[in-house]
């Protein structure tokens, strides 16, 4: 058994692993996506062009590409398929789709027996091994990019951090303007304290103080018409924070239809 | 019979392939696929790549609090990065295997200075038009939704089905299955270039220093590493380049299989992006030409055959496509190509002065050394073509493939009086990501076909191109991306992804989640864009809904004459949001689509309308952004 058997023999289990890594909805994202992965960007491509295209002229590198690429082709082309069926692009459409695909182009490959991989011998792929040197220097490389990517991500989510409260009022659509909904959403950094004012035509008719709400803690109210027929008037929302009591914050109002 | 040369150097040597018989061009196959060599300096580049990534990383951290020296780290990065990258790929020294390795990590690192800028959601205009049409297709399952940010976009949905089903199988949400596909397309792209570059140049150094030049296109960097559809098409298409190479010269043979691949890939390709795939069929049937008009050859009609059968494929399925899309493609690309040709003429015909270059049309000009460095980039460019095309016309003007990139570069002086025009200088700007293809060939062969004879001489020319290169890549982007795009920051009137905030993303959560999907709602550009995408709405665009004008003096009129009644009329508004930071300053690009120049911020005035009028409700408020009920208006009463 030449070495093109081994290879496939390897990448046979990955195919199967991949295909069940996908399946297994339940599984552990990081380690789904892991093993699944390679079912919609390799795999198909590399089982597709070893079925369809076994001649030894290609060498490893336009191997690798060819996976690549057809595996994405695969998607595109499988997507606009499933799309034609009653489930669509579904999660099952896709395992079954890419599953079967790559299963399928195994089967041709193995059973065509091509040789699809030009035979190097053992030395040459022994020495493109990184040696001590190397490795130390691409892991140092790695550890860094990681540091860099982290950096990113945190200087990013810092300066990205909402500082704002939101304060809304709609109506009811299913009362026919009996009752409205208000609701407030603090996302400060901090937990704030607010006090609340529903007027209608000037008019106080509610207060809700103190709402002590954490960061991205919403708080909801139900106002209904106090006589049961739709609010006639305009029903404004004043908000203010417990810090500066005299000063409106935020401020919602509903004018009532012509 | 020639005997031929089993390591080709050049062009040359591919002459003698058309002769040869099939077992022959197999073991030229094998000499070309050439031992890939140690890892030369290969694992220092990579820590040197790590080590500009983390000047950038610290660079966009810098410029995240407002501080401008960000830029100075950002830009030191990159010099790190490009100069040494540059000066390895040049030289002589590295193998084939160095060479791809040196390739892929240039790639990836630039990848990853897209990344960096924005690590946590999409934020770029074309980014969030195409996450609509991703999002409808997972909320429904199914493709071609309408998609009022991008109508084209749900018509070419092949980037959105990979990162579907990326996301699907492997359980990870959109953005992180979006970053995996798009960085494989990055790679792809390089890696499909490189080997397209090594079958036509004969030379890994050649395919590697066109590989580098590629990279200094204006696109490079940012635009074609977006969530957007060209960032997929384009490496499909390069991968088919490729393939279309290996038949021309006989190396993979013309049977069922290799056409049935071709024609899938041929069909993805049509199905992901209208003008990559319209420019990967003209590429090829001018190939298939110059291959049967060119001077001399062998083998002249058997290639221009092969050719002639892949353009085949390629044409049926581009036809097919746009036949199944009814041609909208053809309705949205008219226009912007139309503008731009009428633009030039009006030029030349003095009907219209010269666009000021590097200046928005809201007045901003980037610094004194980013206009020179653009200018000098351009200049490098046009530098490098003459050698490239001398070394083409004596050596390689029988290969159809190199004669066919050639004819390409001259298109590209075309391409830079499109910049003189207002409308013409995004087109312009767009063409560089598949010129460079050409570019970078021509301008690899003619460095390496002119190359001095002694050492002193030729370490000196490195040392004197890797800071060239590296001014080469600098002004490509700074011609490709504005200045306030290049780093993120705190947000930006008017300023591409410097406007989407975390308060813009909230108001379209919460109309989304409180009100429904689907309302019609008009806002200002950013606005629109989160409302058409996050927040699931039926954005009302000027384009779409045929209110260019009215849609501006929504926002900027002080008041509601019928005018502005008229056009809540006749784009059926339900709501409007409005972002109260649109008065405090000009915008960087444009307040709205369609926006005509200001010389002032708008009036406070005009946005304070919506709170005066009787029958407008406001039904939210987050301190800068509010979104109104303005349905009673347009009714009436």
């Amino acid at each position: 058994m030449g070495r093109r058997s081994r290879l496939d023999e390897v990448l046979l289990a990955v195919t199967i692993l991949a295909v069940l890594c996908a399946a297994l909805s339940w599984l552990p994202v990081p380690l789904r996506a892991l093993g699944a992965l390679p079912l919609a960007l390799v795999l198909p491509g590399y089982w597709l062009t070893a079925a369809l295209l076994p001649s030894p002229a290609l060498g490893p590198v336009s191997r690798a590409v060819l996976s690549v690429g057809f595996s994405i082709v695969v998607c595109v082309l499988a997507g606009l398929l499933l799309n034609l069926t009653s489930g669509g692009v579904s999660t099952t459409g896709w395992v079954l789709a890419l599953g079967g695909i790559t299963l399928l182009g195994s089967a041709v490959a193995w059973l065509r027996g091509g040789r699809m991989l030009e035979e190097r011998p053992a030395p040459a792929i022994r020495s493109r091994l990184p040696g001590r040197r190397e490795s130390t220097l691409l892991g140092l490389a790695a550890v860094l990019l990681v540091g860099a990517f982290g950096l990113a991500r945190f200087s990013a989510a810092q300066h990205n951090r909402p500082d704002f409260t939101q304060l809304w009022m709609v109506p009811d659509a299913a009362s026919a303007g009996r009752v409205i909904q208000l609701g407030l959403r603090n996302q400060e950094p901090a937990a704030q304290t607010f006090a609340l004012e529903l007027r209608v035509d000037g008019d106080i008719v509610n207060e809700w103080r103190p709402i002590t709400l954490a960061p991205q803690q919403t708080w909801q109210a139900q106002v209904v018409a106090p006589d049961g027929r739709p609010f006639a008037g305009t029903v404004e929302a004043l908000l203010y924070r417990a810090d500066a009591p005299g000063q409106v914050y935020r401020h919602v109002l509903l004018r009532p239809a012509a | 019979m020639k005997r031929p040369r089993l390591v080709p150097e050049g062009p040359a040597a591919v002459r003698t392939v058309g002769t040869a018989t099939v077992a022959t061009r197999d073991r030229v196959m094998a000499a070309v696929n050439e031992p890939l060599g140690g890892w030369g300096r290969l694992p220092e580049l990579a820590l040197a790549a790590a080590v500009g990534l983390c000047l950038i990383a610290a660079g966009d951290a810098v410029s995240w609090r407002g501080e401008r020296w960000g830029v100075v780290l950002f830009w030191a990065g990159l010099a790190l990065l490009l100069t040494l990258f540059a000066a390895r790929v040049l030289g002589r020294g590295a193998a084939r295997g160095e060479r791809l390795g040196l390739i892929l990590v240039l790639g990836l690192a630039c990848y990853l200075v897209k990344v960096f800028h924005s690590p946590l959601h999409v934020t770029d205009v074309d980014e969030l038009s195409h996450w609509r049409t991703i999002d409808d297709i997972l909320r429904t399952g199914h493709l071609f939704h309408e998609n009022p940010l991008l109508t084209v976009s749900p018509f070419y949905p092949g980037l959105e089905t990979t990162v579907a089903a990326v996301s699907r199988v492997s359980g990870l949400g959109i953005f992180p299955s979006a970053l995996i596909v798009v960085g494989c397309g990055k790679l792809l792209l390089l890696l499909s270039l490189f080997l397209f570059f090594e079958r036509l140049g004969g030379s890994a150094r050649a395919a590697s220093i066109a590989c580098l030049i590629y990279t200094a296109n204006p696109n490079f960097v940012f635009f074609d590493s977006m969530f957007s559809y060209e960032s997929l098409a384009l490496p499909l298409a390069a991968m088919l380049l490729y393939l279309a190479a290996l038949v021309s010269r006989g190396e993979l043979r013309l049977r069922p299989p290799l056409l049935l691949l071709f024609a899938g890939g041929a069909f993805a390709v049509a199905a992901t992006h209208h003008m990559t795939s319209y420019l990967f069929l003209a590429v090829l049937t001018l190939w298939c030409l110059v291959a049967a008009f060119r001077s001399a050859g062998s083998d002249r009609w058997g290639e221009a055959k092969r050719l002639g059968v892949v353009t085949l494929v390629a044409l049926t399925a581009v036809l097919a496509w746009t036949d199944l899309v009814s041609g909208l493609a053809i309705e949205y690309l008219q226009p912007v190509l139309g503008n731009a040709v009428l633009g030039l003429v009006k030029l030349a015909l003095r009907e219209q002065s010269a666009r000021q270059l590097f200046k928005t049309s809201s007045g901003y000009t980037p610094a004194a050394w980013e206009r020179y460095a653009g200018i000098a980039s351009i200049a490098l460019v046009l530098l490098s073509l003459p050698p490239g095309l001398l070394y083409v016309w004596r050596r390689c003007r029988r290969h159809a493939g190199v004669l066919t990139l050639a004819i390409a570069v001259l298109l590209y002086p075309a391409t830079l009086a499109l910049r003189l025009t207002s409308v013409g200088a995004e087109t312009s700007n767009r063409a560089s990501e598949f010129l460079f293809v050409a570019i970078g060939l021509v301008a690899a062969l003619g460095l390496t076909g002119f190359e001095p004879r002694a050492v002193a001489w030729r370490r000196l020319r490195v040392l004197l191109l890797a800071p060239a290169a590296a001014v080469l890549f600098a002004g490509g982007l700074i011609i490709g991306t504005a200045p306030w795009a290049r780093l993120p920051g705190p947000y930006l009137v008017g300023a591409d992804d410097r406007s989407i905030d975390a308060e813009g993303i909230a108001a379209a959560d919460w109309m989304r989640s409180t009100l429904g999907p689907g309302n019609r709602i008009a806002s200002d550009r950013y606005g629109t864009l989160l409302m058409g995408s996050i927040g699931e709405q039926r954005a009302v665009t000027g384009l779409i809904d045929r209110i260019p004008t009215g849609l501006v003096t929504l926002f900027t009129s002080t008041e509601f004459s019928s005018d502005e009644l008229q056009t809540l009329a006749r784009g059926k508004i339900d709501y409007v949001e409005v972002d109260r930071r649109l008065s405090q300053s000009l915008p960087r690009g444009n307040y709205f689509d369609s926006d005509v120049p200001h010389t002032a911020p708008l009036d406070p005035a005009a946005l304070a309308k919506f709170d005066a009028d009787p029958s407008i409700s406001r039904l939210y408020d987050s301190g800068k952004i509010a979104v109104y009920d303005v349905s009673e208006l347009r009714y009436g009463p």
